[in-house]
């Protein structure tokens, strides 16, 4: 079992309402989930959002923790579950804040740093359908294994493969397609 | 392109964006630990996106009301019986929000349709709706936006992340 004997505590003194070890948690914990929601949901704002009703909904669930399971896991199915949810929602009506807040919310400096390379590959995984971006979000910024992705998605292991494989090749697809547009616009 | 690349890109690139924009996440622990602390208190921020999905389940639940009254009707046909239709009876919703300029109440009731409540000259809101016997979920929306549970609700469920309010009515048009 991969939680430390020290988040275990955490856990225990939150179980005991004890708020200070939920912030710790919250801390500990807080760019992973917000990463894993940026990366399914595209958008920090929503990201955000979702990264709090996460904290909160496993607060008030936090008694139905199986502590045999990895906290992370759990803590990433409530999130990757209410992004799914928000998506969902989405579909029926207001669209999810402005696509393009992304890059405005960024900080300068750091958007300038990024490669185009980076770009154009982040682009392309915004563009993938869920079902390929939430597991490659989870394995590439998450860094879970095949299982702990199958059950954050609850899916088999061996869908979250094939899922993985084809994803890879529809953003390679994405990719070789813009090199060509911009080998284009240069010719032209 | 081969994978080993692919994805060194994709880690960094997911990183990045996430470093870019970590600075929205200053705060983030007091904003929970409010939001805990006043946990029938949310507001929504866009109360009507809960209400499509629920739309949807109020057709399913229509649907199958539907087919089991046809089926009813069917045997009805054949075996003759009494049929009990409830008794609909008056239920007042009524809550204090002298501040408001707004008030309507949702439920499953009404589809989730915003009705609007009248207001005194106390700041009480009230709307008196006939309702059959059972069980329902509702929630008042203050000005528009705001979803905020009756205080004087049976019970409450959370639902969506939101706080919903429980109201049961007996046959006599009684809350419980």
């Amino acid at each position: 079992m991969a939680m430390g004997e020290s988040e275990l505590r955490l856990i225990q003194r939150a179980l005991n309402r004890d708020m200070e070890a939920w912030a710790q948690i919250m801390t500990n914990y807080k760019r992973a989930v917000f990463g894993i929601a940026l990366g399914i949901l595209r958008n920090a704002a929503d990201a955000e959002d979702t990264a709090q009703e996460a904290f909160i909904r496993a607060y008030e669930k936090l008694h139905t923790y199986n502590i045999q399971r990895k906290f992370s896991t759990w803590l990433f199915t409530v999130t990757a579950n209410l992004c799914k949810n928000k998506l969902r929602r989405a579909k029926f009506s207001l669209p999810l804040k402005n696509e393009h807040l992304i890059e405005g919310s960024e900080d300068p400096a750091a958007l300038a740093a990024q490669s185009e390379l980076q770009k154009s590959v982040r682009k392309a995984l915004e563009r993938l359908r869920f079902d390929y971006r939430a597991p490659m979000v989870l394995r590439f910024y998450a860094d879970l294994d095949y299982k702990d992705i199958a059950e954050v998605l609850g899916v088999p292991e061996g869908t979250i493969k094939t899922r993985l494989h084809r994803g890879k090749q529809e953003l390679k697809r994405m990719l070789d397609q813009e090199g060509g547009l911009t080998h284009g616009r240069q010719a032209a | 392109m081969d994978d080993k690349q692919l994805e060194t890109l994709l880690k960094d690139s997911l990183q990045h964006s996430v470093g870019a924009q970590a600075h929205v996440l200053d705060g983030l622990e007091n904003r929970v630990l409010e939001k805990l602390d006043h946990p029938v208190t949310e507001t929504a921020a866009r109360p009507w996106a809960l209400w499509f999905p629920r739309v949807k389940l109020t057709f399913a639940f229509a649907g199958t009301a539907l087919a089991a009254l046809l089926i009813g009707v069917f045997i009805g046909g054949y075996f003759p019986m009494p049929f009990n239709t409830p008794a609909y009876q008056g239920v007042t919703f009524i809550v204090a929000m002298p501040e408001a300029n707004q008030v309507a109440v949702v439920g499953d009731f009404n589809g989730w349709q915003p009705a609007s409540l009248s207001r005194d000259s106390n700041g009480i809101w009230s709307l008196k709706v006939d309702l059959s016997p059972g069980r329902y979920e509702y929630a008042f929306v203050v000005d528009g936006v705001a979803w905020r549970p009756d205080p004087r609700a049976d019970e409450y469920v959370k639902s969506y992340g939101f706080t919903n309010s429980v109201k049961y009515v007996n046959a006599e048009g009684e809350t419980s």
